[in-house]
């Protein structure tokens, strides 16, 4: 599952990415306002309302944002509205984060009360730190708090996003329990009342998590009971895949300054190659090692960019066969020699027996693979 | 002349099974008919009986080469068997007014009550995208298996069947039309008897055509099919089973989950959903998984959330399954949930969604009521046993030595490895050859008269009306449970050859060839290979030798090794003995697979590359230079044996020397004979290493000499001892120690640490 076909942008701001709620503002508000289901205690939107947003409703002119099962939509929305947090689990590129970043716009209006999870993260930057100065000055008040996401997200009653939750401290990811399970945060500092922040109705967390970051650091029985987790799958289908790699390489490109569309040969090499690479299993049934590289849908898409930049800026012309060989040992293959040398064999044997002339021309140029 | 009603229904659905009861209370017709085998009909008396279900209307159909077998299943709540009991309870006349299983429109079809390629009309596709729901059988849950009254389900089921006929734009494929012309002349002579009210109970799709139809017949009788003189058919009923019937697991189903559908026919939706969650969380306590009363809650909670949020007033199937697995599963799944696609379980599902798909599958067997006509099963084995004087006698032990060479021999001998593959007891086969290609012709069999037998071949009637049939697709069956295993599939094939059919051995082989295509381990694929060249080169007793079909198969299966031989890397990995089997068995396909199509070239290139891979496991990198070598695609053997020399020196660390050695041993043992250079090189690498060095290489050494017969070890070993100028007759003395090898090894080693300890302490000069 990846990034859908976003509409035509609206927001004239000069952002680089602006946030969901934003850039989806107009059809948030036709949402809402056609929206007459029943929501839960805290959200702006009903589920119906919300799921609308996400996988689109051509009523309304809202357009689809994510490509996946619908029922893994309603799951996840339902995981929202009780008291356990949502995980969503996957291969990365999956678009794990865009349903998150979806979800939360949707649900609570604001997207950006979000943790990046890190080596170095800390419990500050997760609940609340001090203004060292005001401190020192005042000693410990509300007015020298600092609040961290999951403090907004407990006093405002929102949707706080943990991305890459796994790559967090064991200790540190322990530090969400209580708040999950008993939706309050203690903050001993502060005296009186304002030691407890219970949180409002409407909070609470979606995480994500990477399959391919398993073993840097597992996640405790305790915090896994504290969630429903649901797995993000690549796209299952071809066409559907291709159709994506198609818009969103197209539309980077054109950012690039590049005029053209990669071609139509390009791209089927490309989709058939990653999704073969990715999926250990060959068009035709046959199986074969995955690469241990991520393979994924974005990860084709920048391929296509950066194929496409190329063959524009150097030749000034379209991207061929070859100029996919040369980058797939920098992408797919990184620094790994042992991808490398399954994407040797891989041009070697499996690519050798398809047909067409376009796929003769990847085979021929398989030698450009370097290392 | 009224309308007849006609009850559009989806097979195996309990709603649909409502509505026909419903429908039939109301009417009181006077003719009830269903879509099920016109031939049954005079025998409809037999589904009467006090079945226990699921039972199945199961028929074959033989003549020469063609045989084909389906199966009509019913159960409780089937639309069918609810509009046959409750017809016959209203006292009207029930038929049948389908086509019969062996006729045209049914071949290649092995349940008539299957989905088939419904699941895939557009209209369909369009209903699931707008509606945002993953596949049929959700859909159908939402739109039609929830609570309503009668008249609005009713209402829904005609305008979804019009709606599904009309996307097809009138387009319908000849099996259909031919079905569609006989119920509908079936109807038009019901309608023109005019004994009272019609009702018809029928697959939806057909409905809407059916309305139409009958109206432009005239009401004659319809034909009687009949099939070829000689053909042997028949239909009767045998036992089914839950298993059987389920889309996860049976093959060809209907509507999955069939013990929740039970519970759903007999306590509604809502029950249906809470028996179903309570049980799913009993077999998981069972199968030792923690189900604590919180996840019991949070399953519950997501289940009714997921009921409200689509809209059902009564928990759906998917609402359950979706909730369950939202809950409890708390980590990252393999595999998609198994109910958002359609098929059997994929390998690699989360062990906790097999056991709560199995809960919802259920264990239930269907029971033929006593008094069911006994299938023609038994008398044909009965016939086939007394045809070759094989009848078992009371009290008495037979033994019988069979000839294979004697066309009678082979004929009983097909006959009693039939009846052992149905698993009737009482005959056992005492010895004989193990496999096709054995030297053995002779076998030997005993056999005595078991209690249990008449009951095993009643339920082997499930499988097939003669002997051969039941054997046949008893076979089939353990080649479709084979799960891309190919040990298992080459020894369903064995069995096919025993039991003497060839167009199973066909199909073994075709789903082999698929299979191999998924094979992961090189010493896997070895082992069937083997077995398959041999079969292909020498077997005259079953007349399976240069079949075009095994020969397809092995050109896959070098194909796919070449693939796996490469794949493997790891400079000091070791090797298993069967991996190297497997490349000798690819050198062998090249070698006298003439006539097949092997492309010898990409073999060849592939071995090249592997040769001088530094990342290759040493004893693939003989093994390559072996094929290299056998295969004479060097200049001279002057330039083959300074090829093997040159990797031999490169590769005479003690850990991997041994490994290159019983690579290139295995595969080209005769020209390492011949080659007294790299015996001289190997002498030399050997006398230059430490003692503890020897000591390590000594292990695979001796494993990689072991690829020689004793003969040609005292050949070597007469060489080497030529190189150090001792007697030749000292050669049988040294084979021969009088020590255990493995004992010598020990005091050598005990000896280095005596001498070490003596170094240390200054005991030596």
């Amino acid at each position: 599952m990846a990034r859908a076909k976003t509409p035509p942008s609206k927001p004239d701001l000069a952002l680089q990415r602006p946030p969901a709620e934003v850039l989806h503002a107009e059809e948030l508000a036709r949402l809402a306002e056609a929206d007459d289901g029943p929501k839960p205690p805290g959200w702006r939107l009903s589920l119906g309302a919300v799921r609308r947003f996400v996988l689109g409703d051509e009523s309304l002119g809202v357009a689809p944002k994510f490509v996946g099962n619908p029922s893994l939509v309603d799951r996840a929305m339902v995981s929202l509205a009780t008291q356990r947090g949502l995980m969503l689990i996957g291969e990365p590129g999956t678009a794990k984060s865009l349903l998150s970043e979806l979800l939360a716009a949707a649900i609570s209006g604001v997207s950006t009360a979000t943790i990046q999870g890190g080596a170095a993260t800390t419990e500050d930057q997760i609940k609340y730190s001090f203004n060292y100065a005001l401190l020192v000055a005042e000693g410990p008040s509300i007015r020298s708090l600092v609040p961290a996401p999951m403090y907004t997200g407990m006093r405002e009653g929102l949707i706080v996003r943990f991305e890459e939750i796994t790559r967090c401290p064991l200790e540190v990811q322990d530090s969400m329990l209580s708040m999950l399970s008993d939706r309050v945060l203690a903050i001993p500092e502060l005296p009186g009342p304002d030691g407890m922040l219970f949180a409002r109705d409407g909070f609470n967390v979606i995480a994500t998590a990477n399959t391919r970051d398993r073993g840097i650091n597992e996640m405790s029985a305790a915090l896994k009971r504290r969630f429903n987790f649901e797995t993000v799958f690549p796209i299952a289908d071809f066409a559907t895949e291709l159709a994506l790699v198609r818009s969103e390489s197209t539309r980077l490109l054109s950012r690039s300054g590049v005029p053209m569309a990669p071609p139509d040969d390009v791209l089927d090499i490309l989709v058939t190659t990653f999704r073969e690479l990715r999926s250990g299993e060959s068009q035709d049934g046959t199986s074969m090692e995955r690469l241990s590289t991520i393979m994924s849908t974005a990860e084709c898409v920048a391929v296509a960019h950066t194929v496409g930049v190329r063959a524009y800026y150097q030749r000034g012309g379209e991207a061929t066969p070859a100029d996919v060989v040369e980058c797939l040992a920098g992408t797919a293959a990184k620094d790994d020699p042992e991808d490398l040398r399954r994407i040797r064999r891989y041009l070697e044997q499996r690519v050798k027996g398809k047909k067409g002339a376009h796929w003769k021309a990847f085979y021929a140029a398989r030698h450009q693979l370097p290392g | 002349m009224t309308e007849p009603v006609i009850v559009g229904v989806r097979h195996h659905s309990p709603a649909c099974a409502r509505l026909v009861r419903e429908t039939l209370r109301e009417v009181k017709p006077a003719r009830v008919l269903i879509e099920g085998p016109c031939d049954m009909n005079e025998r409809l008396d037999e589904l009467a009986l006090d079945h226990q279900l699921p039972v199945a209307i199961f028929s074959y159909y033989q003549r020469d080469e063609r045989t084909h077998s389906s199966w009509s299943p019913l159960c409780d709540y089937s639309p069918e068997w609810v509009a046959l009991r409750e017809g016959r309870a209203l006292g009207a006349e029930v038929r049948f007014i389908d086509l019969p299983a062996w006729t045209h429109s049914f071949r290649g079809v092995a349940n008539r009550y299957a989905d088939h390629g419904r699941r895939r009309l557009a209209y369909v596709a369009t209903l699931c995208e707008r509606l945002g729901i993953d596949g049929l059988d959700p859909l159908w849950d939402h739109l039609f298996e929830q609570p309503m009254p009668t008249e609005e389900l009713r209402a829904r089921l005609e305008l979804y069947f019009v709606r599904l006929r009309e996307a097809e734009g009138g387009v319908i494929n000849q099996a259909d039309e031919a079905r569609e012309l006989h119920m509908a002349m079936h109807l038009a002579q019901a309608m023109h008897e005019d004994a009272g009210p019609v009702v018809v109970v029928c697959g939806g799709y057909h409905a809407p055509a059916l309305a139409e139809d009958w109206k432009k017949l005239d009401g004659a009788a319809p034909p009687t099919p009949e099939p070829a003189g000689d053909a042997r058919h028949g239909s009767y009923l045998v036992p089914y089973s839950f298993h059987r019937l389920d889309a996860f697991t049976g093959y060809e189903a209907g509507m999955p989950s069939p013990a929740y559908y039970q519970e759903l026919w007999e306590h509604g939706p809502q029950a249906a959903g809470e028996r179903m969650l309570e049980l799913a969380v009993k077999r998981l306590r069972e199968k030792g998984q923690s189900v604590s009363a919180a996840d019991l809650i949070a399953a519950e909670t997501m289940t009714r959330g997921l009921m409200r949020l689509r809209g059902h007033a009564a928990m759906a199937r998917v609402d359950l399954l979706d909730g369950v697995a939202a809950a409890l599963v708390n980590d990252a799944l393999e595999v998609p949930l198994p109910w958002t696609r359609r098929g059997p379980l994929a390998p690699g599902t989360d062990p906790l969604l097999v056991v709560v798909v199995a809960a919802l599958s259920g264990k239930r067997r269907g029971e033929l009521a006593p008094g069911t006509p006994r299938p023609p099963l038994v008398a044909d084995v009965q016939a086939e046993l007394s045809l070759h004087d094989l009848l078992p006698v009371e009290g008495k032990r037979l033994e019988r030595v069979l000839d294979l060479t004697d066309p009678e021999g082979l004929q009983s001998s097909r006959v009693l490895h039939r009846l052992r593959v149905l698993n009737v007891p009482g005959f056992v086969r005492d010895r004989g050859p193990a496999l096709a290609t054995d030297a053995e012709l002779t076998e030997a069999w005993t056999i005595m008269r078991a209690l249990d037998a008449d009951s095993a071949l009643v339920e082997a009637a499930a499988f097939g009306a003669t002997l051969e049939a039941a054997a046949g697709a008893r076979l089939e069956e353990l080649m479709r449970g084979a799960d891309g295993n190919l040990d298992v599939l080459a020894r369903v094939l064995a069995e096919a050859l025993f039991v003497g059919l060839s167009g199973l051995a066909a199909r073994v082989l075709d789903r082999a060839r698929e299979q191999v295509h998924q094979e992961a381990h090189l010493e896997r694929l070895g082992g069937a290979l083997g077995l398959l060249l041999a079969i292909w080169r020498h077997d005259r007793l079953f007349g399976a030798a240069r079949s075009p079909q095994i020969g397809a198969v092995i050109e896959a299966m070098v194909a796919r090794g070449i693939w796996l031989f490469e794949g493997r890397s790891g400079a000091t990995a070791t090797t298993s003995t069967d991996e190297l089997r497997a490349v000798i068995a690819i050198r062998d396909a090249v070698r006298y697979g003439g006539g097949l199509d092997l492309d010898a070239v990409v073999v060849h290139d592939v071995m090249a590359r592997r040769a001088v891979d530094a990342e290759a496991p040493p004893a693939h990198r003989g093994a390559a230079l072996g094929y290299l070598w056998s295969m004479r695609t060097f200049a001279d053997e002057a330039d083959a044996q300074a090829h093997a020399v040159l990797a031999l020196r490169k590769s005479s660390q003690p850990e991997v020397v041994g490994e290159l050695l019983a690579g290139l041993f295995a595969l080209a043992r005769e020209e390492v004979i011949a080659a007294p250079a790299l015996v001289e090189a190997l002498d030399q690498i050997l006398g230059q290493q430490t003692w503890h060095d020897f000591l390590v290489a000594v292990p695979s050494l001796r494993l990689a000499f072991s690829w020689f017969p004793p003969r040609e070890r005292d050949q070597i070993a007469r060489l080497v001892l030529g190189l150090h100028g001792a007697e030749d007759q000292s050669v049988r003395k040294l084979r021969r120690l009088s020590v255990d090898p493995t004992a010598m090894t020990r005091a050598v080693e005990l000896e280095q640490r005596v001498d070490a300890i003596e170094r240390r302490y200054g005991l030596t000069p």
